[in-house]
This record gives C-alpha cells, structure tokens and sequence, in this order.
C-alpha cells in the first residue's frame, strides 16, 4: 500500500515541465517566464522527494492507456530512478533559481522567455530519460534533449556559440542512432522494448554474434554522450560557451544521465541476461576510462580560461566514475554512484560561482580575474571551499568517493589501477590548486585593474549557498548516500544478477 | 552457394548497413557542413530501413483484421513502422535545427567549410560574451 496509490503523480513528472514549457513560449514577459521555471523545478522536485521520502525500496510504476507492461510504455520509479531523479530535479531546481540574472546578461532580454521554455524542455527530457522503462521512448527524450540542449548553447552570446552546438547536435545525433540501432537489433531478437521483460527473454537466449553487435552500438552510443576519451572534445566547448545557467545544469546532469544508460541498459539488462562473462568488455572499458582521467586532467591543467578548466576537469572525473563502474564489483559500483552525486553537486556550484564572476566582472579567464576577492567575498569563499571539494581533500565529500574507488581497485588487486587512480588524483588536486592560487595571488596593480560591473542578487547567492549546503551534508554524513547507494547495488545488480 | 543466396535475399539489412556506413564516413571526411547533415539524414534513413525491414515476416499479410479470412494468416509487425514514424518526425526536427544553424553560422562567418570555420575561430576571442 502506501506509495501505490501515489502511481497517478509518476508521469506527472516529466508532463508538468512539457505543458509548461509549450505555455512559455507566448509569454513575453521575462520576470513572469523565470517564475514559471523556477516555480515548476520546484513541483517538480517536492513530487521526487515525495517519492523518495514516501517508499524508498517500493517499484512504483505506471502504465500508459493501462496496456499492461509489455505492450505499452510504461514509466517506472525504482531505488536507481529516484536517486538520479532526485539529483537531475534538485540541479535543476537550484540553476532555475540562480538563473535569472544570468538570462539577462547572457542571453539578452529578446531570447528570455525562449531560454525559459526550452530550458524545461531540456529539464524535462532529462528526467523522461531517467523515468521511462521502454527503450524507444528513451530514444525519443534522448533526442528531446539533445535538441534543446543544443538551442539552449546556441542562444549564449559568444562568438563561437553556434559552432559548438551545430558539433553538439552532431554528436548528440550520432549517438542517438547509434544507440537506436542497437535498440533494433535487439528487438529484431526478443520482440520487446520494455527493459523488464528484455532480461527475462535474455536470459533464454544462446550468446549469438547479433546480441554482441546490438551490445556494442547501444556502449558505443552510450559512451559517445558521456564524452569517454575518444570523443571527449565536443564536450568541452559546448560547457564553454553555453550561457553559464545551462553549463551548471549540463555539468549536474548530462554526464549523470548518460552513467544512469549505461548502468540500465549494460548492467540491468545486458550484464545481468548473457551467459557469457563481459570480461573482455570491461577491461577495454577500463583503459579508455583511465585515458579520459589522464587526458581530461592533463588538458585541464593547461586551461587559462576557468570555464574550459573545469569542463576538462569533469572529463578526468568521468573517466574515474567510469573506472569504479567498469570494475563491476560491488564496491567498484557503489563508489562510482556516490562519486557521480558529489560531483554533480560540487561541478554545479562552481558553474555558478563562474557564472557570478561572469557576471560581475564579464571574464572568464583566470589570468584576467586574478585577486577579485576583495570585491566579491561571497564568490571568492564559495568558489575556495567547492574547488578543495573537488582536489578530494580529506574530509571533502569528494574524497569519500575517491577512498572507495580506492578501496575497490585495492579488492580487484590491479597495481595499474591502483596507481592510475592515484596519480589521477593528484592531478585533480593540482588544477583545483590551480585556481584557488591564481585567484588568491594578486599582483598589487592587478588589483585595480578588475572592473566590477554590479553586484549580484541575492537570489544567485542563495542557490549557491544551497549547492554548499548540500555539500557539507555529504562532507559530514557521506554514510547516509552511501548506505543508499550500497541498496541501489544490492537491490538492482547483486541480487537479480 | 546456398549460404549466398540466403544473405542475397535479406538484402534489405545489406541496403541499411550501407547506408549507415556511408552516412558516419560522409559525417566523418566531409567538411561542409550541408554535407554533414545529408550525412546524418542517410545514416538515420538507414536506422529507418532496417526497423522497416524486421517487421516484415515472410508470408505475412498487412496487419489488418478480416473477419472472412482464415484465423490461421500471418501478419506483419506493424509496430517498427509505428516507432518509425516517431524516429522519422525527430530526424526531421533535428535536420530543421541544424538548417537554422548553418544558417546563422553563414551569416556570422561567411562560410560553412569546417577548415575555414576552424581557422577564423581561433584568431577570435571566446572567452568573453559579446555585448548589444
């Protein structure tokens, strides 16, 4: 009982945001278009938190025309669900908030109310990812977001803008088909797209060299949208020079959603089915991750400009997420989770705090920001305590996740690993310190040479101080996620596997 | 010879794998952008045939209920092509907002050729936002 009968507020989840979203479209006015967004996050999120607080361990789903799961499309809130659920709604939440300021200086009044409605159009293709259980209706909110995401980069109002969302809109597509593909193939096999009843019909099926071919376009899809070594370039630039409110929102979410895909479809649904070992699989998955961690943290340390520093930063911290996943252990997996939530949070809060520089100042290169501190304190402190959250300091919630990324590799006894996941480290910490030292050492005529424009609303701090509110919690009590994540394994890989 | 006959008459999946490979090289070696997106169209023209080939079942007949006919007919699959009909609208959305931005690409730079484009946005400054 209990949380069943609440199955009605599921679709609500994503349909909120779309009906809003087509509604913002004729509304002129951009204070009213940012109380809209702001004001749907916010439902949206006291919907999740409902779920989440109601029936943790409770499968709450809903069907569609009440076809019953099989046929229809079906929506389904698991233990997995809500915890990405919950993050994408509350970054969500916190960008819509910060946002408006932003919107006017980086999008310009004549696009406000665009960047409004598209911006839920992203939120809730985000969310329609995460919540539905059919695989071709993932397909569609994939491309959903793909496209509104690349209309949200070409609205920011720099130079190379629209260059980075045309390769954005490629890429995205690329994936998608790529992943559609794989999706035929594998209904060309079971005649089926709702993900349950796939691991039942895996599971009867001899290994054949279709399914490894419908197994290698759904990783290769997969991992194209999570920017993995290879193909991590187009990554970089759209974080760039998108307006700083969806750079936050794409740094929480787009790369979570992508670790949320390849968790659902390669390990609830391939991993757990086949009767031959992934092995192979997950050792080449092992070298690319560990690639994009040095490679992301080398290009990140050469970066002048603070945005690009810290898109290159989230390659390097991807690829470490992606270790603990390829390492397809219990401990391996549940680091990777708590890994992905606090660097969602603490990736989201120093977008914001650029977006605030940006704002005051107009730059974002760290040689032209040198010393601001002085005159903007809140930003300065903010931006010192969440750049120490991300060198994984002891203490930091960072840190917590990196020592049981440890603790796994360590288990699995690979000394490269070991020692690659270490040196990573090392160099996250060195293009933190990078920052907080080029922000902390000002030349005395570099001073004066900072001009502030205007200060910004106490609306953009208050989100900022959220972000590291939320921080703090998982600094000081990493063990109550953690044992939430520990359930997320038990629940969906160890016990069905 | 019989092995050969058997891939000749499933020659619908040859046509669709080729036109995936041809749309990701297009994708891959041209530099005009136009280019680019013809190249992402046949590729998902190519997803598009092979779903529309899956369901077809041999012997099958339309999917459409007829009372004085046998209860024992085969019919076609006719969900792909439902499914198809959503991926197609979604590739035309996407090939309409790579249109538009090509064309504001033009208008910025003057020209659609990857290399130019490359070259003249290196030489420009990124890192600040423009002002009205």
């Amino acid at each position: 009982m209990g949380i069943l009968q609440y199955s009605f507020l599921v679709p609500l989840i994503v349909i909120i945001p779309i009906i809003v979203a087509v509604v913002l479209v004729f509304v002129k006015n951009t204070y009213v278009s940012w109380f809209a967004t702001f004001l749907t996050t916010l439902v949206v999120m006291a919907i999740t938190s409902f779920i989440l607080i109601k029936g943790q361990f409770v499968t709450v789903s809903y069907n569609f025309g009440n076809f019953i799961p099989p046929f229809g499309i079906e929506y389904e809130i698991d233990i997995l669900t809500i915890f990405f659920l919950f993050l994408i709604s509350a970054v969500g939440f916190l960008t819509a908030l910060w946002s408006k300021g932003n919107i006017l200086s980086e999008v310009g009044d004549k696009n406000a109310n665009f960047f409004s409605s598209i911006f839920l159009l992203y939120y809730a293709g985000s969310l329609g990812i995460v919540i539905t259980n059919d695989l071709f209706n993932l397909f569609v909110f994939l491309e959903i977001s793909s496209i509104a995401s690349c209309i949200l980069v070409a609205m920011g109002r720099r130079k190379n803008a629209v260059l980075a969302a045309f390769d954005s809109l490629i890429i995205g597509s690329i994936s998608a088909s790529f992943y559609l593909f794989g999706v035929g193939i594998l209904y060309l096999l079971f005649c089926t797209l709702n993900a349950n009843d796939l691991v039942l019909q895996i599971s009867k099926y001899p290994m054949t060299p279709t399914l490894v071919l419908a197994i290698v376009m759904l990783s290769v899809g997969i991992l194209v949208k999570f920017a993995i070594f290879p193909v991590l370039w187009w990554m970089p630039q759209t974080y760039q020079s998108s307006p700083s409110a969806l750079s936050a929102f794409l740094a929480g979410t787009s790369v979570n959603i992508a670790l949320y895909i390849f968790i659902k479809i390669i390990f609830m649904v391939v991993a757990r089915g086949v009767h031959i070992s992934l092995d192979h699989y997950f050792e080449l998955l092992l070298i690319v991750a560990v690639l994009s961690m040095f490679v992301g943290g080398i290009l990140a340390l050469k970066q002048d400009n603070l945005k690009l520093l810290l898109a290159f930063s989230s390659v390097s911290q991807m690829g470490a997420i992606m270790v603990g996943v390829a390492l397809f252990n219990f401990y391996g997996m549940s680091s990777a989770l708590f890994l992905a939530i606090a660097h969602a949070f603490i990736k989201t809060g120093l977008f914001l705090c650029v977006g605030n520089l940006i704002y005051m100042f107009g730059t974002e290169k760290l040689s032209e920001l040198r010393g601001f501190g002085r005159k903007a304190p809140f930003t300065y402190f903010a931006i010192i305590f969440l750049c120490l959250s991300l060198a994984a300091l002891p203490g930091t919630s960072l840190f917590w996740g990196k020592f049981y990324l440890l603790m796994s590799t360590i288990q699995s006894d690979n000394w490269f690993l070991i020692v690659s996941v270490v040196l990573a480290s090392v160099l996250s910490f060195m293009y933190s310190w990078k920052i907080i030292s080029q922000l902390w050492i000002a030349k005395d005529n570099s001073v004066h040479l900072i001009v502030m424009h205007k200060k910004t609303p106490l609306y953009m701090n208050l989100a900022i101080t959220i972000v590291i509110i939320i921080n703090i919690y998982l600094t000081i009590f990493p063990n109550i996620t953690y044992y939430f994540v520990e359930q997320i394994i038990n629940l969906n890989i160890v016990s069905k596997g | 010879m019989h092995y050969f006959m058997n891939i000749l008459s499933n020659y619908p999946y040859i046509f669709a794998v080729a036109m995936i490979i041809i749309g990701i090289y297009i994708l891959m070696i041209e530099k005009n952008l136009i280019k680019k997106v013809i190249g992402m169209n046949l590729m998902q023209g190519g997803i598009i045939l092979f779903f529309v080939a899956i369901s077809k079942i041999r012997g099958g007949i339309p999917p459409i209920y007829d009372i004085e006919k046998n209860q024992e007919v085969i019919y076609s699959n006719p969900l792909p092509h439902v499914l198809m009909l959503t991926a197609i609208v979604v590739g035309v959305a996407v090939t309409a907002v790579a249109c538009a931005l090509i064309y504001i690409i033009y208008k910025n730079y003057g020209t659609i050729n990857e290399a130019e484009l490359s070259i003249i946005n290196e030489k420009e400054d990124n890192d600040h936002i423009l002002t009205d």
